[in-house]
């Protein structure tokens, strides 16, 4: 064997050798975690535990747990509540323990139910937990948030008192206090369902804003709104703003409605839709939507250029009222017509001067209409009392030109 | 390793001209691109959504900001993997520059690597130059925006040197080297690698096999033959087999390889293409055009990318036949034919259903610069080469030195103009700021609902990529699955306007039926869609920092908390993932490399035997003596019998002044002066506002001032004058008589709400030869008040608001409004049915309308629902009560491809109608609720079989009403309800004037109705039908209509300050 070779063997040894030290190292470790002493085991077969019967939320509660063979053991212990579980963990010795369970699992009012486990070993306990008092009067919940006046409607108010937890505490249950619009107080009795305590509110026949609170023997707490709104009208009418009305087709007649009101006399609320319907001596009509400011709608109605009757109508809900008008024409005769030329493309017209009666020119805008025989049509505007109008008809066929209730015919 | 320095010392010394171009590329296209050209192209920003796709979730291949979610495997990853690579140092527009300017250089490097194969370095040199300026390059850059083309097509040329290497004398290197970028360009884009076979690859590789051809084999015997006898074809065909067997099958070997490549890097992409196919209705583009026709598009899509080098075809054309490089000649001719679109029938014909869903364009593209090589030939030629010494003999060296300068700066000038293009032709609407946007967006949860953008152009883009909101609208038309959207040739609902009545039918049913799609919130940069808008139930909620309107529709469900997103599998992704990137990666390893030395011993060996078998028939060729017959030979007996101009000089003079004469032919085309030419110029002026243009063509003796004409036209306003554009004008009548004339004339306006027709009748004098138009007389009352005092009422429902971090309630925590529903019935009209009724708000509050309708059979399963749009009125009062008609749609245009003028697609029922069911719901608003029109002087006659009604609006508000739609409800006898029509009053009413309207309604005749089951719902709860009275106001009806009472109800539109 030469001095390499040697060399290689020795090298071989020296591995085994530091291997079999680390493996016994590694040995006498795992020996010597094992030999750590260990507790007496426990017997815990016929493990108890013990909370008392009632408690009230937020409360300490002590827990005992006891195994019978004495020693000393880990255990665990959840705690369930109506809403959600909590574990702990302690260790018992010589056989006991004694601890409070945790601060959270007290809280909930209802049973409280206490587990502890050994190994395969479990043991239960059961605390009912009683809420507190009611911490602060509740906030009424109040839906629909409006009604209508009258009586026959109701919204409903609910109360979930709680004490400072937030347990429910339906006893002693509170009264429901309402303030309705003209000041007058009523009590209402709350219903208790399933930790919910309710009541219907009837309406008033007086609109407005009614405030709703809880009442206890501490007093009345923060106040909600239950608006009582009118019901549909029932009442209106109107006026206009001028006794003299000239039917010249471009000035304005301002209508101003009654206060419109229901079967209470209750006043509609702000936007509240109106419908404003007139009807011309030529059968002509007008619609018109409106809102009501302060239970009342104002409309402008524009003059017809007709005279006579002026049928206007106004219509809010069920509420309805109709008036006829008359109206002055203001074209005091038949202005001339003159031709100003003619083709076979087309006519056009000079009419006037049209003139009023007290011998002014009628307003500028005053509408001057054409017809042809062959249903042509065609419409023009007064400037200083004159109006030029184009039609696309041949004048043999014949004109009718209409201006403030005249009719003047046109011929070749 | 080679270094960087030594490369480029290396590329000075030996490419100089093409180190000078790549120069003159950065400075150029790179400045422009940092200065940010890109912002006003066409795709720019769609590829930067998919970059910040890519940037948000690398190895996500669901989209769901766009049209309810698609897959981005529905388009090659490379450039977009690639920016958002640079993005995450960079940012996204600045990384989208950067490989933008690489694509672009990339691009030069290929034309000028193409351009050696042609020849001399110079001619490359010119080519790169000219690929620098090419006017076509600039467009696909600056004004369209194309990213993955460009890149793409970079990298096809630089595999073609390897390409042609590999066919002639194979070499591992080369075929890993054009595999390798053949990869990329899939990467990048996978049409340029299929187009790029045919146009690029093939010509290359059948001009390399003709040139293996033309070659004897090393061992071929020396006998020739000098004609084809029984005795000389067989060693004739073995020695051209011979020659020729080898780089076929290294053909064979590169198409195959090619293909594996092709499915492999985006093998995704064809697994979507499979599952998902592409099944829409094709989007009219501008390339398909005939270009005679629509000169635009032909200004566009042909003489801009042709500018540059079009005087280099003639000479493309004659080189190309009298060399070996015809396969190439051919492909540029077959590639400018297809460019040519629609203005031939061929093209058509040649691409069969593809003319239809390819854009044309690219064609084009690919040509000019396929013929770059030539170009860059001619321009050597031109410099210092035969034509410069031909034409210094013609006309002398100073003027072929001004010609040259004149040439240089043409080619200048040309990019110049069209890299500006999108600044002389405005192609997008004016930068928007997405900030205030997002920040809206990102405000109370907003994103919890879709939005849509209108008037955006592809700035969409730019703001999706700034928010995770999610729109029901998106820029990637491929990935359109809705119906709404594939049945109809829009390519984006912000767009609808410019593709007429199909596209805003296509808007209005999105709009109209909003909750469907989760859509609460409209972006709105055109006022064009607001009258769409108000009357479908939107309202205008406010105008942001950046001109931007808000529009809101109330009562929309927010989006469901999680969605299915509909994810490939995991290997699909992490091959979406990895493999393009790594594809190009590969390509530009390859492209760097250079020719590799060639490794063709082993194939001799392995092709020993056969080599030896056709070396053994070749060589029975006997020796003869004579002319060599050539196959070429008919085709140069024909072109002497039809010379072809001599040279390319006297081709390209040909070719320039029949394109002048051309042109100024069309130009100067004379003026039609009839009167009906008249009104129509008249007409078309005042479209494209042209008013100083159109006061011209008035009568001089009538006309008013410009001044006062021009305060005319400001003053009109209304659906037609403020919201239309003028689709179409048609003569219907022209009478002259003597010196005067009337024409009638047909009026097609396209409104977002519909197409509207007016028939008008335009009087003309004739004076000094000429007709001049008309005006008609202005209205000369003057408002009857003063001042006006108008008492409004404002609501806000401002809920249970209050000043917290938490998420601040929403409206509906307020009471819904009760309603009444009466008159409820099923209607058919014409065969189609519509469901109709009135609702009442009988709350105090004011309500916000939503009333959909659906039908169902005798097995209670549902035919169809749809939504009250146009006829209602969205927003009553306390006490108020609309009439509704639903008419139950189809999805537009789902059968015929294309709409009817009315924008409506009747719905197909399978089946009887055995019950309808109504949903009507509220919730309390505060828009909406202003009624400042009387409808007044109300008459209803008889025309024919059908009542028309006619009357005023007189508009008593303090603000112009703009449009206004009649609610037109008739009552048969017994005080039902039986139809409601809908009539708009185009024009606007100022405030204290009135204006007229005149409508048919439906004849009585054409509705049947239905008796069906009805069903009710009201906010959630079931409810009775109740039983109403004619409403006030209403118009009795003339004898003979069919009808007892018309009741008459306007809905405004009042013009918003924007």
């Amino acid at each position: 064997m030469d001095r390499r070779a040697a060399g290689g063997v020795r090298k071989g040894n020296k591995v085994r050798r530091l291997l079999t030290v680390s493996t016994a190292a590694a040995l006498l470790l795992a020996l010597g975690l094992r030999l750590d002493p260990s507790p007496t085991p426990v017997q815990a077969f016929g493990l108890t535990v013990e909370t008392p019967a009632r408690s009230r939320a937020g409360e300490s509660l002590t827990v005992a747990v006891r195994a019978p063979g004495g020693g000393d053991a880990e255990f665990g212990a959840t705690f369930r509540t109506a809403y959600r579980a909590y574990e702990v963990s302690g260790r018992l010795s010589n056989g006991a323990a004694s601890f409070l369970a945790p601060a959270q699992a007290t809280r909930a009012a209802g049973v409280l139910d206490v587990v502890v486990r050994i190994g395969p070993f479990a043991a239960t306990s059961s605390t009912v937990v009683a809420a507190r008092a009611v911490s602060t009067i509740p906030v009424p919940f109040v839906g629909a948030r409006s009604i209508v006046a009258g009586e026959s409607d109701r919204s409903m108010a609910v109360v979930i008192p709680s004490d400072r937890f937030g347990n429910p505490v339906t006893s002693p249950a509170p009264g429901l206090q309402v303030r309705y619009p003209r000041g007058e107080v009523q009590t209402f009795e709350l219903t208790n369902a399933s930790s919910l305590l309710w009541a219907w509110i009837p309406s008033s026949t007086t609109a407005g804003r009614a405030l709703v609170t809880v009442a206890s023997s501490a007093g009345a707490g923060p106040e909600r709104d239950l608006l009582i709104v009118p019901s549909d009208p029932t009442h209106v009418s109107f006026t206009a703003d001028t006794p003299v009305r000239r039917a010249d087709g471009v000035s304005f007649l301002e209508l101003t409605t009654s206060a419109i009101a229901d079967n209470f006399g209750n006043t509609v609320l702000d936007g509240t839709a109106v419908t404003v319907t007139t009807i011309s001596g030529t059968g002509h009509r007008s619609v018109q939507r409106v809102m009501t400011f302060g239970g009342v709608a104002r409309a402008l109605v524009e003059m017809p250029d007709s005279a006579g009757p002026f049928t206007v109508e106004v219509t809010a809900g069920e509420a309805h009222f109709s008036q006829v008008l008359g109206l002055e024409g203001i074209v005091a005769e038949a202005p001339p017509v003159s031709v100003d030329w003619a083709g076979p493309l087309g006519v056009s017209l000079v009419v006037g001067p049209v003139v009023s009666e007290q011998g002014m020119p009628v307003p500028d805008g005053t509408v001057v209409t054409v017809e042809s025989g062959d249903g042509a049509m065609a419409r023009g505007w007064t400037l200083d009392g004159t109006a030029q109008i184009e039609i696309s008809a041949e004048l043999h066929s014949g004109l009718l030109v209409s201006v403030g209730g005249f009719v003047i015919e046109v011929r070749s | 390793m080679i270094s960087l320095r030594s490369a480029i010392r290396r590329l000075a010394r030996d490419h100089r001209t093409l180190l000078s171009a790549l120069v003159s590329a950065m400075a150029f296209h790179g400045t422009l691109l940092a200065a940010g050209t890109f912002r006003r192209t066409y795709d720019a920003y769609v590829h930067i959504f998919f970059a910040d796709h890519y940037a948000r979730g690398w190895f996500a291949t669901w989209e769901p900001r766009w049209y309810t979610g698609f897959s981005v495997t529905s388009y090659p990853p490379g450039t977009h993997q690639l920016v958002a690579l640079g993005s995450r140092v960079l940012g996204l527009e600045a990384a989208f520059v950067l490989v933008q300017l690489a694509g672009i250089l990339t691009l030069v490097v290929g034309v000028y690597r193409f351009t050696l194969l042609f020849g001399s370095r110079r001619a490359a040199g010119y080519a790169a130059f000219l690929a620098v300026l090419s006017t076509s390059i600039a467009e696909a850059v600056h004004v369209f925006g194309q990213l993955p083309t460009v890149c793409a097509l970079g990298l096809l040329l630089n595999s073609l040197p390897f390409v042609r290497r590999w066919t002639l004398d194979g070499g591992r290197r080369s075929l890993a080297a054009a595999l390798s970028m053949l990869a990329g360009t899939t990467a990048m884009h996978h049409v340029t690698t299929l187009f790029g076979a045919v146009f690029f690859i093939g010509p290359v590789v059948v001009w390399s096999l003709l040139d293996r051809l033309r070659q004897p084999h090393p061992k071929e015997g020396p006998g020739r033959a000098a004609r084809v006898t029984r005795a000389t074809i067989v060693p004739l065909v073995a020695r051209r087999i011979r020659r020729v067997y080898r780089s076929v099958g290294r053909v064979a070997v590169l198409g195959m390889a090619s293909v594996v490549v092709l499915l492999l890097v985006v093998w995704p992409y064809w697994v979507w293409s499979t599952t998902d196919p592409i099944a829409q209705v094709p989007i009219p583009h501008g390339s398909r055009e005939s270009f005679l026709e629509d000169l635009n598009a032909g200004l566009v899509f042909w003489l801009i990318p042709w500018a540059s080098v079009l005087p280099a075809l003639p000479y493309a054309v004659v080189r190309g036949l009298r060399s070996h490089t015809w396969p190439v000649l051919v492909s540029i001719l077959a590639l400018a034919f297809l460019g040519t679109g629609g203005t031939t029938p061929l093209p058509r014909m040649l691409l069969g259903e593809a003319f239809e869903i390819l854009t044309l364009d690219r064609f084009t593209f690919w040509a000019t610069i396929l013929i770059l090589p030539f170009a860059g030939a001619m321009a050597a030629d031109l410099v210092d080469g035969p034509l410069a010494k031909r034409l210094v003999d013609a006309v002398g060296r100073s003027t072929l030195h001004v010609l040259q300068a004149a040439g240089v700066l043409a080619l200048v000038g040309g990019a110049a103009f069209t890299v500006n293009l999108t600044q002389f032709r405005k192609m997008q609407p004016a930068p928007i700021a997405p900030a205030p946007i997002v920040s809206f967006l990102e405000k109370d949860q907003h994103w919890r609902w879709r939005y849509l953008t209108l008037g955006f152009g592809d700035q969409m883009a730019w703001l999706s990529t700034q928010t995770s909101a999610q729109s029901v609208d998106g820029n990637y038309h491929s990935a359109r699955r809705l119906p709404e959207l594939t049945s109809t040739p829009v390519e984006r609902l912000e767009g609808a306007k410019f593709r007429g009545v199909p596209g805003l039918g296509s808007l209005q049913q999105f709009l109209g039926m909003p909750e469907r799609y989760h859509l609460k919130y409209v972006f709105s940069n055109d006022q064009f869609y607001d009258p769409l808008l108000q009357f479908s139930g939107w309202r205008m909620l406010q105008t942001l920092e950046n001109g931007v309107v808000v529009w809101e529709r109330e009562d929309v469900p927010p989006l469901p908390g999680a969605t299915v997103e509909p994810e490939p599998p995991t290997v699909y992704r992490v091959m979406w993932g990895i493999l393009p990137l790594a594809a190009i990666l590969a390509a530009a390893l390859g492209a760097v490399s250079s020719f590799g030395p060639k490794s063709g011993g082993l194939e001799v060996e392995r092709w020993a035997r056969l080599d030896g078998a056709l070396g053994r028939l070749a060589d029975r060729m006997p020796a003869e003596t004579g002319p060599t017959r050539s196959w070429k030979d008919p085709i140069r007996l024909l072109s002497r019998r039809f010379a072809l101009p001599g040279s390319a000089i006297k081709m390209t003079l040909v070719t320039t002044v029949v394109g002048s004469v051309t042109g100024l032919v069309v130009m100067t085309l004379p003026a039609a002066h009839s009167p009906a030419a008249v009104v129509v110029a008249y007409y078309d002026d005042v479209d494209f506002k042209r008013f100083e243009q159109a006061w011209t063509r008035l009568d001089e003796e009538s006309r008013p001032s410009l001044d006062e004409y021009l305060l005319q036209l400001s003053v009109e306003d209304g659906l037609v004058d403020s919201y239309a554009s003028l689709d179409s004008i048609g003569i219907v009548d022209e009478r002259i008589a003597g010196t005067r004339a009337q024409v009638t004339v047909d009026l097609v306006y396209v409104t977002a709400l519909a197409e509207f027709r007016v028939e008008e009748r335009v009087d003309l004098i004739r004076g000094d030869g000429t007709w001049g138009v008309v005006l008609p007389p202005v209205d000369p009352t003057e408002p009857v008040e003063r001042l006006a005092r108008r008492a409004e009422i404002e609501f806000v429902p401002q809920g249970r608001r209050s000043v917290t971090t938490a998420n601040t309630e929403y409206d509906d925590v307020l009471d819904r409004p009760e309603l009444e529903v009466s008159h409820l019935r099923l209607v058919l009209r014409d065969g189609r049915p519509a469901l109709l009724g009135m609702v009442e708000n009988i709350d105090v509050d004011p309500a916000s309308l939503t009333v959909t309708g659906a039908l169902l059979d005798e097995r209670a399963e549902l035919m169809a629902t749809y939504n009250a749009t146009h006829v209602v009125e969205h927003s009553l009062l306390p006490g108020e009560s609309t009439p509704f008609l639903i008419e139950f749609e189809g999805v537009a245009g789902r059968d015929t491809g294309d709409f009817q003028a009315a924008a409506f697609t009747p719905i197909d029922l399978a089946g009887e109608v055995a019950a309808a069911h109504l949903y009507a719901a509220s919730v309390v608003t505060g828009r909406g609720l202003s009624r400042p029109v009387t409808v007044q002087r109300l008459t209803v006659t008889m025309s024919g079989s059908a009542p028309v009604l006619d009357g005023e609006l007189l508009n008593l508000g303090p603000k112009d009403v703009t449009v206004t739609a009649l609610l037109v409800s008739l009552y048969d006898a017994s005080g039902t309800l039986v139809w409601v029509d809908w009539v708009i009053v185009p024009e606007a009413a100022k405030p204290g004037r009135s204006v007229s309207f005149h409508s048919a309604l439906t004849e009585s005749g054409r509705l049947v109705t239905h008796d069906v089951d009805f069903g009710l719902n009201v906010n959630g709860l079931s409810a009775p039908v109740r039983q109403a009275a004619v409403p006030a106001g209403a118009v009795p009806a003339p004898a003979g209509s069919g009808y007892r009472w018309i009741a008459v109800q306007p809905v405004v539109f009042e013009r918003a300050t924007r």
